[in-house]
């Protein structure tokens, strides 16, 4: 027995610590960063998550590889649009099967809609189905709406229903990318038997049981069967998820037998674990890709983009700092809870903002500006928006407007927030808080002795959360990923009411607006109340035009009032790369893919 | 007199009694041997761009570079004299100097602490009878059954938001459960002198309970404690870097030692490499670690003979 | 001694208790909204987002009544849900539980037989070359932060030799035990690969353990020669071993028959405070290794505010913190009659 062992050592010993070499030709090893927190399609809201369920459950439809804005049938065979926009009809194809045995039905597609929108988890993404189909922002709001849960659970089956062997989907109002949202993971195509044998919702008016489980609580934690190219092994919390090859799958088998995505947090070991040929693809921050560049030039790495990615970092101005914060403006010493609602403060900030510097510094080049709320690439961006251009003259110029003068005269107290840790936020807010302090010279020279100071915290993001969720944050940096690729994704969280961001930044403190729109010329010249009003008026429009002209000028129009107004900061987007080992195949960038889809990939 | 000479003579006592000076030196001297670049914050590390990857010593002779630099021939960002670290570029020669100070600050400050927390406890659980003494010492028994570490790593990560990342957090982590071992001591001891014929004589006298304390116990018992103490301030200053390795103790860019080290934890594979991310912040650990301990463990030799072989943590 | 083992046993209820309740006062510390943010990852995407996360968890009740909350579903043998390792509790403690059990074990091998074997031979050639190498090696060892000492093995072993990796077990062996026939007995891959008669799995595990149970146990090491050796030196000069010396004994047998036993009776106190520098040690050596134990699932629940797993831990760590020592008093008194426990 020892003397195998010994043996056994030996040459275990010799083989492993071997060269590196293509491993495993037929089994794929992604390693990334972040990890899984549920295989329930419903509650998930994260992108290890998602990339998880998009490649085990299918969606109604999907995008045409790269595009982001062509759509092809995937479960649905075909489907139809009612001319006001409003009812979506879907023909559901025939003999598909999920990975359990059962077959895909019609019933099944209206089942997990149905399912999704009385899970409702808190946190969750349902509220993007939700706003058009109930104009309402969870379950319960409809609860509250229609009286009962009874009553609630009746609009749900009017709204997702089967009609002569259909799917129709009914909307409130027409939502131009609702067909984005389809494609979304969330909207992924459950076996309704199969649910229900797990302990799932079982189709009842008793929803309740099943409401807003935590993680761990849905039937749909840790187990999976969808009609996808891949059937999940296992997974292992913290460490790893593996597929297998659904052998029947309907547009043929993968070409990849197996896939595995490990979890490692460390960047020195998925350098490593690339190096040696363990991993196929690894996750690279930007920060890092001055390691992998001599890997491409050297042919050991396969290297796409940059590309333009999905997420914007912004900062934020708080028109209204709430009573009793700790990060409260002054003016001239005395606490301004409003000091941010003048434009021309807001102004001085942007031009001060050297942008070129910040991207060639802090992004090692690999960021754009942006021109606006809405990402480039989507609809609505408009290249020929002008933005403030970094320019001190102009920075003095405006910050003399600034309260009638007196933020000059007296000076001020501002400060500027970001999340501990993020460097590039750090490097941003101290450029800023650097460039305006240094009009102070211009204005001692002047006699004008009180500074004007800029504080830069960077807090917890624990507590930042707390602090944005409270609107007690002053100017604060942070970052958007988006959910689907349609401008509304981008204009709801920078400027309505009850959008993520923009509920904090009080923009009804402003008051009387004139408006006269510049691109949507068929507007009306009118007076708002209030900023806000203005701002969701405009987003309102936008997401129920049909009309893909008419739509895009209104986000231009929403792209120009946020400049004009400046209600944000030194907005940029960042770029995507993605690094392969050479002997992976297939590989392509579409920035609504949650990540890689395993099914177009092969090795050798 | 006669301690100190024997303190001297032996090679392990000296050696540490010359990097303990050497250190001091270090720390006195830091504003001339680094120079800060912004006056009000020293204790921020010089940040020399943003690349992420650690750049080399900028001289293979670190002294030659020291000089450059103390002499203003160069400044920091120019020779590196240590290397930087990576994600930021922090100047890895200035944290090491300022990280001294930090280094002497943390240890001498939670022991002290610990040590007084430790000596009011102790005195109450010793001095005031039966009951308050083993309610008491229940308590420190509840404090001593902690998993220390991933404790501290709890109230830091709550303090945190609270009162923001930064050496206090961590400090006050390390205080809450450092104070037992000394409380115990320091009980056995009063215990032992409590009866003691001046004691009684005192309290016979109509003295206070504070002054008895204070006046006539306190002096007699409290010398094992400060031994104790002493060999303890070494393991505090690990303790301290840990909870910095760990992203719980100084914030990214501040000059201490352990918030260094937790550069590396990204570049293991790496380590051949940027040797010197590893290498600077973690010797002066090292040996400032060792100077204490060499110290102390003399001082207990000599002075102490009953703490033979006690270590905390 | 029945009286005392009683007696020290019903404080384990009390400690706990304390422990609990200490852990629920630091967390009463944070707004709900802060803890709350254990529950999401991003940006919150709606307006309530956070505040009906904290009614679903009922994160700012009175204090008082989530302590309750807790202590009643822990009655039922539900410790709650471990956020960190996406698994509950009690069963993340039972994943981790093997794989610091595994390293600890071995870690136990260096430390004793460093730490016994070179106190004695270092008291034995007391102010000899051989005793002032490892007093210094000692010495150096206990002034070592572990992840200090780590790093450099890290450098050395891995990133200059790629000898030994960091993690558990190599992909290859993962792939054996969710797909292959390799079993797993104890959840410890070295006992395991054994059992499976696997050489292979036994050496890879073995490659991936030596650099953690080197950290872990040098610090121990360093402290058990200390005390041994000055045990041992002091039990050379007591009288029995005089007499026995006198009596014209081997030396042999003077050293390994009188000597040896009596020395390592204070040694055996040692065993609360070597199970302490354990429990700690493994938070940091797991952490500097990516090795996926106890230790580095109870560092990251700190850090994230995951309170129902740092209670988890907590309360093993204690309940094996309260056993230890009990065990060590227990055997202090069985081996040295002069000890009477009371």
């Amino acid at each position: 027995m020892w003397r195998v062992l010994m043996a056994g050592l030996v040459a275990a010993m010799v083989g492993v610590w071997g060269l590196p070499q293509v491993k495993n030709p037929t089994t794929l090893v992604e390693v990334t960063i972040g990890d899984i927190e549920t295989l329930d399609p419903a509650w998930h809201y994260d992108t290890a998550s998602a990339t998880a369920i998009f490649n085990i459950y299918e969606t109604l439809v999907f995008y045409d590889r790269e595009k982001i804005d062509k759509f092809i049938p995937l479960l649905a065979e075909s489907w139809t649009v009612s001319p006001d926009g409003l009812v979506y009809t879907f023909v559901i194809r025939k003999g598909i099967k999920f990975h359990a045995g059962g077959d895909l039905t019609p019933e099944d597609v209206v089942y997990s809609f149905q399912r999704a929108l009385l899970q409702d988890r808190s946190g969750g993404p349902i509220h993007m189905i939700m706003e058009p189909i109930f104009d309402v922002a969870s379950i319960e709001d409809l609860v509250k709406r229609e009286g009962s849960d009874e009553a609630a659970f009746k609009a749900v089956q009017k709204a997702v229903k089967l009609v002569d062997g259909k799917v129709v989907i009914t909307l409130t109002y027409p939502f131009a990318p609702f067909i984005q949202i389809l494609a979304g993971t969330w909207m992924s195509v459950l076996d309704k038997e199969w649910v229900i044998a797990q302990g799932g919702w079982d189709g009842s008016a008793n929803w309740r049981k099943w409401y807003d489980p935590a993680a761990e609580e849905s039937e749909l934690f840790d187990k999976a069967n969808g009609t996808g190219p891949f059937m999940l092994e296992k997974w292992v919390p913290g460490e790893q998820i593996s597929f297998v090859r659904n052998p029947n799958y309907w547009r043929g088998p993968a070409k990849l037998e197996r896939a595995i995505i490990k979890v490692v947090p460390e960047w020195g070991t998925r350098l490593a674990m690339f190096e040696a040929g363990d991993a196929d693809i690894i996750a690279v921050p930007r920060a890092y890709v001055a390691a992998m560049d001599p890997l491409v030039k050297a042919g050991k790495a396969k290297l796409f983009g940059p590309y333009p990615g999905t997420v914007s970092q912004t900062g934020f101005f708080n028109f209204k700092v709430k009573e009793g914060s700790p990060f409260m403006p002054l003016l001239a010493g005395v606490p301004k809870p409003d000091l941010l609602a003048d434009v021309h403060l807001r102004r001085a900030f942007n031009y001060a903002a050297d942008l070129d510097t910040y991207i060639k510094e802090a992004w090692l080049g690999e960021a754009f500006k942006l021109r606006g709320p809405v990402l480039q690439g989507r609809l609505g961006y408009n290249p020929n928006q002008p933005i403030y251009e970094f320019d001190m003259e102009k920075a003095a110029a405006e910050l003399r407007k600034a309260w009638g003068g007196e933020v000059w005269t007296k000076g001020c107290r501002i400060t500027i927030t970001y999340n501990q840790g993020n460097v590039q936020r750090k490097f941003v807010a101290e450029m800023i808080k650097r460039n305006i302090e240094s009009l102070n010279d211009k204005r001692r020279a002047e006699g004008y002795r009180v500074p004007i100071v800029v504080e830069v915290l960077e807090i917890p993001w624990a507590s930042y959360l707390k602090y944005m969720d409270d609107s007690q944050l002053g100017i604060f940096f942070i970052g958007w990923l988006e959910d689907y690729a349609h401008p509304h994704n981008w204009v709801h969280p920078f400027m309505y009411r009850t959008g993520a961001f923009a509920i904090g930044q009080n923009f009804a403190t402003v008051k009387d607006v004139q408006f006269a729109p510049v691109h949507a010329t068929w507007l009306p010249s009118k007076t708002y109340a209030t900023l806000q009003d203005l701002f969701d008026e405009l987003v309102d429009l936008a997401k129920k035009e049909l009309d893909l002209k008419k739509a895009e000028l209104l986000y231009f129009e929403l792209n120009r009032l946020a400049v004009e107004y400046a209600i944000n900061l030194a907005s940029i987007m960042t770029t995507v790369r993605h690094y392969e080992q050479p002997w992976v195949q297939g590989w392509y960038y579409n920035p609504a893919y949650p990540g890689t889809y395993f099914y177009v990939l092969s090795k050798g | 007199m006669k301690t100190i000479k024997q303190l001297l003579r032996n090679p392990l006592s000296l050696t540490g009694f010359v990097l303990l000076l050497f250190f001091a030196g270090v720390a006195i001297a830091a504003p001339w041997l680094a120079p800060p670049a912004r006056a009000w914050e020293p204790y921020r590390i010089i940040q020399c761009g943003f690349s992420p990857t650690p750049a080399p010593p900028g001289d293979p002779n670190p002294f030659r570079a020291i000089a450059k630099v103390v002499t203003g021939q160069a400044t920091l960002c120019q020779v590196h004299p240590f290397g930087t670290t990576g994600e930021g570029q922090y100047d890895i020669y200035y944290g090491v100097v300022w990280g001294t100070r930090t280094a002497f600050q943390v240890g001498l400050i939670i022991t002290g602490a610990c040590v007084l927390i430790g000596v009011v406890v102790g005195s109450i659980a010793a001095y005031f009878g039966r009951w308050v003494g083993e309610i008491v010492m229940r308590i420190t028994d509840v404090f001593m059954a902690f998993p220390f570490l991933v404790a501290a790593m709890t109230i830091a990560a709550v303090l945190q938001p609270k009162i923001g990342r930064g050496l206090v957090t961590a400090m006050i982590a390390l205080i809450v459960f450092g104070w037992m071992t000394y409380s115990r001591l320091i009980r056995g001891d009063i215990l032992a002198v409590k009866e003691r014929d001046y004691v009684q004589a005192a309290r016979a006298a109509g003295a206070g309970h504070l002054r008895i304390i204070l006046r006539h116990i306190l002096p007699n018992a409290i010398f094992p404690t400060l031994v104790l103490a002493s060999m303890d301030i070494g393991s505090y200053v690990i303790s301290f870097a840990a909870l910095s390795f760990l992203g719980l103790g100084a914030e990214i860019g501040y000059a201490d030692w352990g918030q260094m080290l937790s550069f590396a934890r990204n570049w293991i594979a790496r380590l051949n490499e940027y040797w010197w991310i590893i290498f600077y912040p973690g010797m002066a650990i090292l040996l400032f670690v060792l100077a204490w301990n060499l110290v102390g463990d003399a001082l207990r030799d000599v002075l102490d003979p009953r703490l033979r072989g006690r270590i905390t943590v | 001694m029945i009286a005392y083992i009683v007696r020290r046993l019903l404080i384990l209820p009390l400690v706990l208790f304390g422990v609990t309740v200490f852990i629920f006062g630091i967390f009463s510390l944070l707004d709900p909204v802060m803890r709350a943010s254990l529950y999401v990852r991003d940006v919150p995407k709606t307006a309530d987002a956070l505040q009906r996360i904290i009614e679903k968890y009922g994160l700012d009740d009175p204090i008082h009544i989530q302590y309750w909350r807790w202590i009643n579903q822990v009655v039922r043998g539900n410790f709650g849900w471990s956020k960190t390792a996406q698994r509950p509790v009690l069963q993340a403690i039972g994943h981790y539980l093997p794989a610091s059990l595994e390293l600890a074990l071995w870690a136990m091998v260096p430390v004793i037989l460093g730490g016994i074997v070179l106190g004695i031979l270092s008291a034995l050639h007391h102010n000899r070359p051989l005793d002032h190498t490892t007093r210094v090696f000692a010495l150096i060892g206990w002034s070592f932060p572990s992840y200090v000492y780590g790093l450099l093995l890290l450098m050395v072993f891995y990133a200059t030799l790629r000898w030994f990796p960091p993690g558990r077990i190599s992909d290859w062996v993962t792939r054996e035990v969710i797909v292959g026939t390799f079993r797993q007995y104890t959840g410890m891959y070295t006992l395991d690969a054994i059992l499976n008669l696997r050489p292979d799995v036994f050496a890879d595990a073995l490659r991936h353990l030596i650099m953690p149970v080197l950290t872990l146990s040098y610090i121990q090491w360093a402290l058990l020669l200390r005390v041994t050796r000055s045990s041992m030196l002091e039990t050379l000069r007591q009288e029995y071993v005089m007499t026995a010396r006198a009596k014209g004994l081997k030396e042999w047998v003077v050293v390994y028959k009188h000597a040896t036993r009596n020395a390592l009776i204070p040694v055996v106190t040692m065993g609360g405070l070597l199970l302490i520098g354990l429990l700690n040690g493994v938070v940091i050596t797991e952490t500097v290794f990516n090795y996926p134990g106890l230790g580095q699932w109870a560092a990251r629940a700190a850090t994230t505010f995951d309170m129902l797993s740092v209670l988890g831990f907590s309360l093993f760590g204690s309940t094996l913190l309260v056993f230890g020592n009990l065990a060590v008093d227990v055997l202090y008194a069985v081996i040295d009659p002069r000890i009477r426990l009371e």
